[in-house]
């Protein structure tokens, strides 16, 4: 028998009732039977009954202590009536015996129910048991529905729900026996008849589910029910991809791409959207720049560009490549990375390093709900900074100048054959200006103390731990309060949230209150309109970049011997203290510039309207906005006790605004013709606009330090900065693509993009970017029906092009510039004011033009064994071509800025291959895993014509580079000597030996010098992974998460500048000596300084692995009025194993040329144990 | 109908937001113009402004000291006049005591900063001359001078570049291809460039700090020295003397004191040939000052509670200032003992300054305890160690030529701003004309007539003995020193001897300039020289023990390793590193 639901609009009231009242009625699945009747034409004919009466049937039979049913079930095997019952009222009615004899099947029934609350009744060949007090509501409809299915056999209902109790629909649930099949209405109820008695197996399947599997027993004339209670998957096969212009069915997908859903989002306590994607898919390698509110650097299939790397985020249809860490990753409900260039032609000029679709929350049809979601806890930091001891410092002096002939004579530590450290430091006005003094010394007299004019300090031998002094755990918390709701003219979606993450530094932090807005209306069945917006807030105070400039730098320049300190309580500094009382108070610098601050507002969101004039074919109008001010303050605090003595107050402050529109107009048909013939079109027509605006001012000699003095008005006006710029970019884009599927076995794919661009002149100014791919469902095809294990395969091949403007604007001319510090000049000779100049600032290219990346990918997608097991595997190669790149030029040039070029060519090859394995579910104890691993490897094919040229890249702290690119080497492979071990004899004994490996000749030559060196690493990793396993035990949930890269190499050039002799990391002790000729780094001494030149010494291993994340939950059995209540604990960068000897492997700061330097300074990745809750009303 | 209507507002919509052709003309942004926009007179005068402006060496935006047009750390440092001084020890910038201590490395950033500011200026020099080739409104005449401007510019740059690294390239306004070879002297380049400025720019200039015609000659004649052309230099240094002007036309001649070349109010006198035009203007962050020698300054705590009193005279340029009897210099035997100082002592005990004669350019040149530093301290003598920040490694003395005075502070220097030096707003001397004088001197002792070259050192020195030719107390009016000058008023017994006064003149004179590196160079004398005086210096400051001068190597620079990676060529590098390196 075959159902059709016709279920259109809200659902009937009685059904309502039906599922409050479920329990009390005879069968359980009464309720789908009832609506199913009064909904079905069918349903409602009744047949004609066939007229025998029970008191004119007789059988003869014999109970011997059976059960009502067991007696039931007799009668049935012996007459052609069928019995329909509620089990549970049925079941406890046992030990019934008759004597053997013959009855009418009238008195037989009476006596089976003598005694009991059921009563029956005949309708044709069916007797309804029901319950005495029902009986006035099991009339007529219900009676009419039991008399319909209470056919031959037996039958199956079910109801199919979520973990939240809220239907299914469009579950497939399966009959494995039989391989019937049928979809679960918009109720999420399904119903198989005619079923023949016995066990069998329920395959249920849905998008973003777990497959799940029960058994049932049919029983003739019996209507089984069966609740399938549904769990969330991370990694359906099945699912909607919203690929930016268009969704499609995943089964229809025939480029390159991953998703990631709203629950693995959740299970990652993150400010970035972008931090979501670590490990989590495949050719996705993110690097975490710790720090609070700090963007994370994420490559999608490595490195595609050597400028602008980032991948295009297209948030609900809004393009973005920056700030997003303004975006609450709570409010996503899925996140789609398009990583071919198929996928990503659609997107053209912005979509060729890849591009990440996030679509944000919105109502779901039922009625209002709301969550709350939080998490509180502490970041701790992973991993601390050693330094040297006071006395360990003083005594590598001491060998120093031992070792290069000078006296042994200091201003801290005397004249002695030992150091010895100073009691007490005075830093005074007048003679001297600093003093290292030993205990009861006249100049340390406390009396004389005046912080203005004599400073003491009592030193502090022991050692000032200056990263404890700057680091702290840190309390972060998030919370999220959601309405959403729908009906079927309108959904909205509200959320609100608060975030606040304080940083392991001292005063760091970053804040975040976000409100979001989604809603969508059918005016008509023909218009529909719909908004998302999002208005974020956000302020804070970090440290970022990679630098040995900023305070994590300083931790390794700064004495121990200095207290924090001094002997009335004020912070010490060392004014007027020689050099080998190096760096300075660093609690001092993070207090007195706690008061910068940056904040920022984002303003993000679309509108559209969509008229179907005829039936599928839809007119759309969009309009997207990303409107963007920020305002960064700093209020420096006058520091008179430091080096550099601070002695004014400065205010300076610093605001801007972007504003990016963006209007597409789209027409798209979608017809299905013969039933065979799927076709998906579209055209669109788009226009956008990028404008910023930027303003600075300060003032110095500000009068108090108080908030209220926190404008530029407030300086005494000696010294007044002004700055401004702008800028401004535009693009015209014409596009269409065409979807064509034959009977979902044969997927074929086409897209056409012309982009124009302002960045480039009209000579060069379009781009076009054609893609197509081609899918084949080879599970769909006949010769497969045989291989059961295959629930589906499908092949994919695409080619694609996209293209890359990501340059400044403005790049095609010569900029000349004026400003009053390098381009004024007194020529007059006034002394006070200079003569306004012009400079050539930037050297123009009028011949650029687009980088364009063809991407070929042959791939599959599938699953297997009764989709237990899920497969994605994508083999690609990238060639980027035409490369925009500023290659550093020669100094000959000039000062001026080098001119951009279409230079190189490079390819990226590579495999991803995403698994995983959803068992059915079971009763208690359920699990999967997933599984994620890519590699590529990355090639230079050319640079400028001529197979020698290389591009230098990597320049860190001294002039020479680390890194090179050349001609059959990776991108920014490190470049340098190759460290041969220690020299022990003769004059060079004590320093590195480095291996003579060519001379000008090409040979050899018997001296180390420039022609020796090489390309010693590569920054690329060969492998990067992630594993997640997810747990669920009755109400306990539990996941792990580890992630890592394997096979890259780190230029750890930050030793030279903390770990060398002289220095103050802990490691800076083993150096050589007669005495120690087994010490790892060269003598200390002012001799042949050149050691520290870039060579094999300083690359390490960067392959680690960390446990990411470990969360267990416990979800509370149902609370009235609660519809969900769940706690768990998470523990968050737990864990990490490598050999990498810096503080912390990730050390990518985003440029192409310095990949995998690690250049020190870099805020630590954080350790957070976080408790939280998810409630849903 | 409804349907209709909702269509054909959106086909409005739709052609409201198509867009006009220009669309995609997006004109620059921000505060920069295109070439075309400065291609006439007014534009080639603001270009020339800015090549102007990298006299001052102040085109990056950090590490002034490294690129300063002053060229302290690349001659004064190195030459034996002056120790880097400062603090010594890891932290006070190592490249620039390597650089002292004979030790440069190509990958020094120091180079790299010293290399990109000089080929800065070559290549705004440039711009000037195509923009000049464009500019319709501009007469030949009018071009021609402004051509030859920026030729003097351009050639002023690479003559930096030449005597730091010697074998540089030649960029004119024609390369447009920068992957150059250095293997080509450039000297006639450079006097190609002088010659035309020299015959093509007039001899008064609208501004006071421009170049003229006698500045191309001066420099010409410079260069002529630079390669021992005396005998073209002779001729050209004659007719400086007796008809070189100033830009405003007045008549070269000496100041009437030796300090007026040093100080604010003089600037641009009848002295000063071409000179860096220092200015202290608010909107550039001391970036129009000699920055680049601000933190040269003594550790003078009413100035500033800090700092780095870099460059530090040597004993033995001290000791040079002695004089004997007759007022002259001790050629022979100046270094054989210390002048008196108070090294090792605190400022509170007791010191008595050197009782011997001296020449009174000492205390305009190097400052000592027990004489006033200007008008520095209220009048009260210098203190001696409280100024310095470690005698053990700059030694007792301090820099004075270039320094504001006390009274002048927010005139010739930048205001003390936070964060910021006062440095000065005074003007540096590239060439002055005692400078001029001393190469004549020079010249006639190498051409044979060695009274004249006396007539020319006489001329010097008795300006230094006549015009305000003592340092006073500036209290009491009365002698700081015991100051004791004079002429030579007899024959030199033969060249050797000429020569040897005349460059030790040129010492006496000129110290402390960042002139005295490159003489030696030139001279060819360098190692010996340097060597002469470490073996000496060395028993005096502990940081000299071990350092040598490599004959053949450490007369000129090592090349940026970076310029050299980058000028490969089909796997070679067509710059090619300096001997040694």
């Amino acid at each position: 028998m075959k159902f059709k639901f016709q279920v259109k609009g809200r659902i009937p009231p009685f059904l309502n009732y039906c599922n409050n009242h479920y329990k009390e009625w005879i069968m359980k699945s009464s309720c789908v039977l009832l609506f199913l009747g009064f909904t079905s034409l069918q349903l409602l004919m009744a047949r004609d009954g066939k007229g025998q009466r029970l008191s004119d049937m007789k059988i003869t039979v014999e109970f011997k202590k059976e059960t009502l049913k067991s007696a039931f079930s007799t009668i049935e095997r012996m007459t052609d009536l069928r019995f329909a019952y509620n089990a549970e009222q049925v079941d406890k009615y046992k030990d019934i015996s008759l004597q053997k004899g013959t009855y009418t099947i009238q008195s037989l029934l009476d006596f089976l129910l003598e005694g009991t609350t059921l009563n029956f009744r005949k309708i044709n060949n069916k007797i309804i048991v029901y319950r005495k007090e029902e009986a006035a509501e099991v009339k007529p409809v219900l009676l009419n529905a039991f008399v319909e299915n209470a056919a031959d056999g037996g039958t199956v209902k079910g109801v199919v729900t979520n973990d939240k109790n809220e239907p299914v629909a469009g579950a497939t649930i399966t009959v494995a026996e039989t391989g019937k099949a049928t979809a679960a209405n918009a109720g999420g109820e399904f119903l198989f008849a005619d079923l023949k008695p016995g066990k069998y197996r329920l395959q249920v399947s849905a998008v973003g589910f777990r497959p799940l599997e029960k058994e049932v027993t049919v029983t003739n004339s019996q209507t089984t029910q069966v609740s399938l209670a549904l769990v969330a998957s991370n990694n359906a096969l099945d699912e909607v991809v919203v690929t930016g212009y268009s969704k499609q069915s995943r089964r229809d997908v025939t480029g390159a791409v991953s998703t990631i859903s709203a629950d693995v989002i959740a299970q990652t306590p993150v400010t970035d959207v972008s931090s979501v994607l670590q490990g989590r898919v495949a050719g996705v390698t993110v690097d975490g720049q710790g720090g609070p509110g700090n963007e994370q650097v994420v490559r999608i299939r490595g490195i595609g560009t050597l400028g602008d790397n980032n991948p295009l985020y297209v948030i609900d249809g809004v393009q973005t490549t920056g700030g997003l860490n303004m975006i609450n990753t709570n409010d996503i409900e899925s996140i789609t990375v398009l990583k071919d260039a198929a996928s990503c032609a659609v997107f053209g000029a912005r979509g060729s390093n890849g591009v990440i679709v996030i679509t944000t929350k919105r109502g779901k049809t039922g009625a209002p709900k709301m969550e709350y979601n939080s998490y509180a806890g502490y970041e701790l930091p992973i991993k601390s900074i050693k330094l040297v001891t006071p006395q360990q410092y003083a005594d590598a002096y001491w060998g120093y100048l031992k070792n290069s002939g000078l006296n042994l004579s200091s201003a801290l530590y005397g004249n002695g054959a030992t150091p010895v450290l100073p009691d007490y430091f005075v830093s005074k006005k007048g003679s001297p200006t600093f003093a290292a003094v030993k205990e009861g010394d006249a100049i340390a007299d406390p009396s004389l103390y005046n912080f203005s004019t004599y400073r003491i300090m009592k030193t502090n031998k022991q050692g000032t731990d200056w990263f404890k002094e700057v680091f702290d755990p840190a309390l972060t918390q998030s919370h999220q309060l959601a309405v959403s709701g729908a009906t079927d003219k309108s959904n909205y979606a509200v959320t609100f949230n608060y975030l606040d993450n304080k940083g392991i530094l001292l005063y760091s932090y970053f804040k975040r209150y976000s409100i979001r807005a989604n809603t969508e209306f059918k005016v008509t069945p023909w218009l529909r309109l719909g908004e998302n917006l999002q208005f974020a807030y956000t302020q804070g105070n970090t440290v970022s970049g990679h630098t040995d400039q900023n305070i994590i730098a300083d931790i390794y320049n700064t004495s121990p011997l200095l207290p924090v300190y001094d002997i009335r309580g004020n912070y010490t500094g060392t004014n007027g203290a020689p050099g080998e009382l190096p760096g300075d108070n660093l609690l001092l610098s993070r207090v007195s510039s706690k008061n910068a601050k940056g904040y920022s507002a984002r303003l993000f969101g679309s509108a559209y309207i969509e008229v179907e004039p005829v039936k599928n074919l839809v007119l759309q109008s969009k309009v997207t906005i990303d409107y963007a001010p920020y305002q960064n303050r700093l209020f420096q605090d006058t520091m008179p006790q430091v080096r550099f003595p601070v002695t004014s107050l400065k205010f300076s402050e610093f605001s801007g605004n972007s504003t990016e529109w963006r209007s597409t107009n789209k027409i798209s048909y979608s017809v299905t013709i013969a039933g065979l013939h799927k076709i998906n079109a579209f055209v669109a027509y788009e226009a956008s606009e990028y404008n910023y605006r930027g303003l600075g001012s300060g003032s110095d000699s500000v009068f108090y330090n108080l908030p209220g003095f926190m404008v530029t008005s407030t300086g005494t006006g000696v010294r007044w900065q002004v700055s401004g710029n702008a800028d401004k970019t535009t693009y015209v884009s014409q596009f269409g693509s065409l979807n064509y599927a034959f009977g979902d076995r044969y997927l074929a794919s086409f897209t056409i993009r012309r982009d124009g661009t302002s960045r480039f002149t009209d000579l060069k100014r379009y781009g076009v970017f054609p893609s197509g791919s081609l899918g084949w469902r080879i599970s769909g095809e006949n010769f497969m029906q045989g291989a059961r294990w295959v629930n589906d395969l499908k092949f994919r091949a695409s080619l694609g092009t996209s293209g890359n403007d990501a340059i400044p604007s403005g790049l095609t001319v010569s900029q000349y510039y004026t400003n009053p510090a390098y381009t004024y000049y007194d020529l007059n000779g006034v002394n006070n004011a200079a003569m306004l100049g012009f400079a050539l600032t930037q050297i123009g290219n009028p011949l650029l033009q687009w980088e364009v990346n063809k991407t070929v990918n042959l791939g599959f997608d599938g699953s297997f064994f009764n989709n237990r097991l899920s497969a994605s595997f994508n083999w690609f190669n990238r060639k980027t071509d035409k490369l925009l790149y500023q290659p550093p030029v020669t100094a000959l040039q000039g000062d001026a800025d080098a001119p951009y070029q279409n230079i190189m060519n490079f390819t990226n090859k590579g495999i991803e291959l995403e698994l995983g394995y959803h068992p059915a579910s079971k009763r208690k104890f359920n699990y999967d895993i997933n599984v994620n691993l890519a590699t590529y490897r990355n090639n230079v094919d050319y640079i400028d014509g001529k197979p020698e040229t290389y591009i230098l890249g990597g320049l860190y702290a001294r002039s020479i580079n680390l890194s090179r690119s050349a001609v059959g080497k990776p991108v920014g492979s490190f470049y340098g000597w190759e460290y041969d071990g220690m020299i022990q004899q003769g004059d060079s004994a004590g320093h590195f030996r480095f291996k003579d490996i060519s001379g000008p000749n090409g040979k050899p030559d018997g001296k180390v010098d420039d022609n020796d060196r090489t390309y010693i690493g590569n920054p690329h990793p060969k492998l990067t992974y992630g594993l997640n396993v997810n747990l669920y035990y009755g109400n306990f949930d539990a996941s792990v998460f580890f992630q890592g890269v394997y096979g890259n190499k780190i230029f750890n050039y930050w030793r030279a500048f903390t770990e060398w002799p002289g220095k103050l990391g802990a490691g800076s002790l083993d150096t050589w000596s007669p005495e120690n000729v087994s010490g790892k780094l060269p003598v200390y001494s002012n001799k042949d300084l050149d050691d520290d030149r870039p060579s094999t010494f300083f690359v390490e291993s960067g392959s680690y692995l960390r446990l990411k994340s470990l969360q267990i939950g416990y979800t509370f059995a149902k609370i009235k009025g609660i519809n969900k209540l769940r706690v768990y604990a998470q523990g968050y960068n737990l864990l990490t194993i490598t050999n990498y000897s810096g503080l912390d492997p990730e050390v990518n700061s985003g440029a192409p040329g310095s990949t995998g330097i690690d250049f020190g300074g870099r805020f630590p990745v954080a350790m957070k144990l976080l408790f939280g809750v998810n409630l849903s009303l | 109908m409804k349907k209709i209507s909702f269509l054909l507002l959106f086909i409005i919509t739709i052609s409201l937001f198509s867009c006009k052709k220009d669309f995609l003309e997006v004109p620059l942004q921000s505060s920069a113009v295109t070439e075309d926009a400065l291609a006439t007179k007014g534009g080639v005068q603001k270009l020339m402004v800015g090549a102007y402006h990298d006299l001052t060496g102040m085109s990056l935006s950090s590490r002034w000291w490294t690129t300063s047009g002053t060229n302290w750390q690349w001659s004064d440092v190195t030459s034996g006049d002056a120790y880097r001084g400062g603090t010594g020890g890891a932290n006070d910038e190592p490249e620039g005591v390597s650089i002292e201590l004979y030790q440069s490395q190509p990958s020094f950033t120091y180079i790299l900063n010293k290399f990109k500011a000089v080929y800065d200026g070559i290549a705004r020099s440039n711009d000037v001359l195509r923009a000049i080739e464009k500019a319709p409104d501009m007469t030949p005449e009018e071009k021609d001078e402004a051509r030859g401007e920026a030729r003097f510019l351009r050639a002023h740059y690479h003559f930096q570049g030449k005597i730091m690294w010697n074998k540089i390239p030649f960029v004119d306004e024609q390369v447009t291809d920068f992957k150059l070879s250095n293997q080509q002297d450039i000297w006639s380049e450079i006097e190609a460039d002088f010659r035309f400025a020299f015959q093509h720019m007039q001899e008064t200039r609208p501004y006071r700090g421009q170049a003229n015609k006698w500045a191309a000659a001066c420099y010409l004649a410079k260069t002529y020295l630079f390669q021992q052309k005396y005998d073209q230099a002779k001729p050209l240094l004659d007719s400086i003397i007796t008809m070189g002007k100033t830009a405003q036309g007045v008549q070269y001649d000496l100041n009437a004191c030796f300090q007026d070349n040093f100080d604010g109010q003089y600037e641009n006198s009848k002295e000063a040939v071409f000179q860096i035009q220092f200015s202290a203007d608010k909107e550039a962050f001391g970036n129009n000052s000699n920055l680049g020698e601000a933190a040269n300054t003594p550790a003078m705590w009413q100035v500033s509670s800090w700092f780095a009193s870099w460059k530090q005279p040597s004993f033995n340029l001290v000791n040079a200032y002695k004089t004997d009897t007759n007022g002259l210099p001790m050629l022979d035997t100046f270094n054989v003992t210390n002048m008196d100082n108070d090294k090792g002592l605190e400022s509170w005990e007791s010191f008595v300054p050197y009782q011997g004669t001296v020449d009174p350019r000492l205390d305009w040149t190097v400052g000592r305890r027990g004489v006033p530093y200007l008008d520095y301290n209220y009048g009260v003598p210098n203190p001696g160690k409280d100024w310095i920040n470690s005698q053990d490694f700059g030694g007792p003395f301090t820099p004075i030529k270039g320094i504001y005075r006390f009274d002048q502070q927010g005139v010739y220097s930048e205001y003390y701003t936070n964060g910021y030096l006062l440095s000065s707003a005074v003007n540096y001397n590239l060439i002055r004309f005692a400078d001029v004088l001393l190469w004549a001197a020079e010249c006639e002792v190498e051409t044979g007539d060695l009274n004249k070259a006396r007539e020319y050192v006489n001329r010097v020195r008795k300006r230094a003995k006549d015009g305000c030719t003592v340092t006073v107390d500036y209290t009491t009016g009365y002698p700081s020193a015991n100051y004791m000058i004079g002429t030579y008023d007899h024959a030199w017994s033969s060249q050797e001897v000429a020569r040897k006064a005349v460059r030790f003149e040129r010492r006496l004179e000129l110290a402390m300039e960042g002139h005295r590196f490159f003489d030696l160079v030139r001279w060819g004398i360098a190692a010996e020289y340097i060597n002469t005086y470490l073996s000496v210096e060395k028993t005096r400051m502990n940081h000299l023990s071990n350092v040598q001068f490599t004959k053949g190597k450490n007369e000129y620079y090592p090349l940026p390793q970076q310029e050299i990676d980058l000028s490969n060529q089909d796997g070679k590098p067509l710059l090619q590193q300096n001997p040694g390196y």
